[in-house]
């Protein structure tokens, strides 16, 4: 099926983009553990965070592409919003209902309260701040107002129990923070380094992955590799990770710091096990990789070639053994948020990054995977708490100016 | 007002056991105010560490979130 919006695939960067918004690949295991990161930081009021987040990549993208397709009634720009966010796994919405006065929307799909029951079971409050602020600044492009023109609030979530999800919008500023989402961002010229002696096929694996439907069904769900996926924003994710960041450390200084670092690295930690852990016990792994691998290493490039189609930017294994490892990252999306965003960082930011190939390294070589262990949580606690580790450590970070980030990731206990 | 020495330590302990491998970091953000102003870090607690009471009672409420159950401590 066709979608009402364009697709772009910028291969050179390892993009997606979709109405100057860049796009990427998440699972709900690590939506809902960023976000509840979030969460935990009551003290931080970062509730107007996740809407204003959501309101603000929701409005700058559909404005672009109502601009891009030249869609001018309310009733078309309202078709290609549900379909939208159907096709990139956050839910369903009807958006009928709604008029520049407001209204009141429900669902019964949502990623978010979907993911969150799976996950963490009944929730004692709602869950939905994506799903809200996407539908303030949605309202907004639609009927070509300005990004916080309305108010939102979520009455109900099935994260709840609730049979539904219920926003109300009213015509009313404040309540979320805005942002001014800052699109695709620099990307650079890459130079790729060179690939150590592998069978894997990294690009025929990059073809593969890119034309797998990875894309929401009749209930905008994308369940793919035991996970329920996302097309997600990067620039949500960005700007949620970093101003936990920036708040914890303003206010509480290394302490905060250093809160807020490690719980950032314990999601991409989750990621990986989850989503990378998933992938490699596919039928689409097991039928278009696994027949190459000859060794384990070979198990880490398998699974880098696949995460070069999340749009994550283009990941490269410099070195791999069971010891050790060198990763290097050309543009990723950390990085280009974070200095699209925020300018020069004093420090590396690419935190799921990190997560993540401490988390590869700890699935091919400690977890098993090739035996395709039962990837639960209790299994995530042995894992991840056992005497022997990875740690990786950035040895160079393009969100502090240089050319690309890296990561070095050692074996450790 | 201080605690006896031990009882943070020992919370701690029971959260790590009982918890998931999750769970000390989330509570690391959960105190983090109340912590920056007892002047500790929470992952260098030792047996002979002394906090306040209304520290102890903001980590029992975040061992309770995290873990889902009482610290019996």
């Amino acid at each position: 099926m066709t979608t009402p919006f364009q697709v772009d695939v910028d291969v050179d960067h390892r993009r997606c983009i979709v109405g100057a918004e860049p796009l990427i690949f998440h699972c709900h295991h690590y939506n809902l553990a960023l976000q509840q990161a979030l969460i935990d930081a009551a003290y931080g009021d970062f509730e107007p965070v996740l809407v204003g987040a959501a309101a603000s990549v929701a409005h700058a993208q559909l404005t672009s592409l109502f601009a891009q397709g030249g869609v001018a009634g309310t009733a078309e720009r309202a078709r290609v919003a549900e379909e939208l966010y159907r096709w990139a796994g956050f839910g369903t919405l009807a958006l009928a209902g709604l008029g520049p006065e407001g209204g009141r929307l429900s669902t019964e799909h949502s990623h978010y309260a979907l993911g969150c029951r799976a996950k963490q079971g009944v929730s004692k409050a709602p869950v939905c701040f994506f799903a809200s602020g996407f539908l303030a600044g949605a309202l907004a492009a639609i009927h070509g107002l300005p990004d916080g023109t309305f108010r939102v609030t979520h009455s109900a979530c099935m994260a709840c129990d609730a049979p539904a999800c219920v926003f109300e919008l009213t015509p009313a500023a404040g309540g979320y923070e805005l942002y001014a989402s800052p699109g695709v961002g620099a990307l650079t010229t890459h130079a790729p380094r060179p690939i150590p002696a592998t069978p894997v096929d990294y690009d025929g694996i990059l073809g593969a992955v890119s034309g797998l439907p990875l894309v929401g069904d009749a209930h905008g769900t994308i369940d793919a590799f035991g996970v329920h996926l996302t097309r997600h924003f990067a620039n949500y994710y960005n700007r949620i990770s970093f101003e936990f960041l920036h708040r914890l450390s303003r206010e509480y200084g290394e302490e905060g710091l250093a809160a807020a670092s490690e719980t950032l690295v314990e999601a991409g930690r989750v990621c990986a096990f989850n989503t990378f852990g998933g992938i490699m016990q596919s039928t689409e792994w097991n039928a278009l990789i696994r027949p190459s691998l000859a060794s384990r290493e070979d198990w880490v490039h398998g699974m880098v070639a696949v995460l070069n189609a999340f749009g994550w930017g283009r990941w490269q294994v410099v070195s791999v053994s069971e010891s050790d490892a060198e990763f290097v990252l050309h543009d990723d999306y950390e990085s280009v948020g974070y200095r699209a965003m925020y300018g020069v960082s004093e420090r590396p930011v690419s935190f799921l990054a990190q997560g993540g190939v401490e988390g590869l390294m700890t699935l091919v070589y400690l977890a098993g995977i090739e035996d395709a262990p039962t990837l639960d949580a209790d299994f995530y606690t042995k894992v991840f708490s056992a005497d022997v580790s990875y740690q990786a450590t950035p040895t160079t970070s393009a969100a502090m100016g240089d050319a690309v980030t890296g990561f070095r990731v050692e074996r450790v206990g | 007002m201080t605690t006896e020495e031990g009882t943070l330590f020992r919370m701690l302990e029971w959260a790590r056991r009982n918890g998931d491998v999750t769970t000390l970091k989330r509570i690391r953000v959960i105190v983090l105010p109340l912590t920056v102003r007892e002047r500790i870090i929470l992952d260098k607690v030792t047996p002979e560490t002394a906090v306040s009471r209304e520290y102890l009672s903001a980590v029992r409420a975040a061992i309770r979130e995290t873990v889902g159950r009482e610290c019996p401590v």
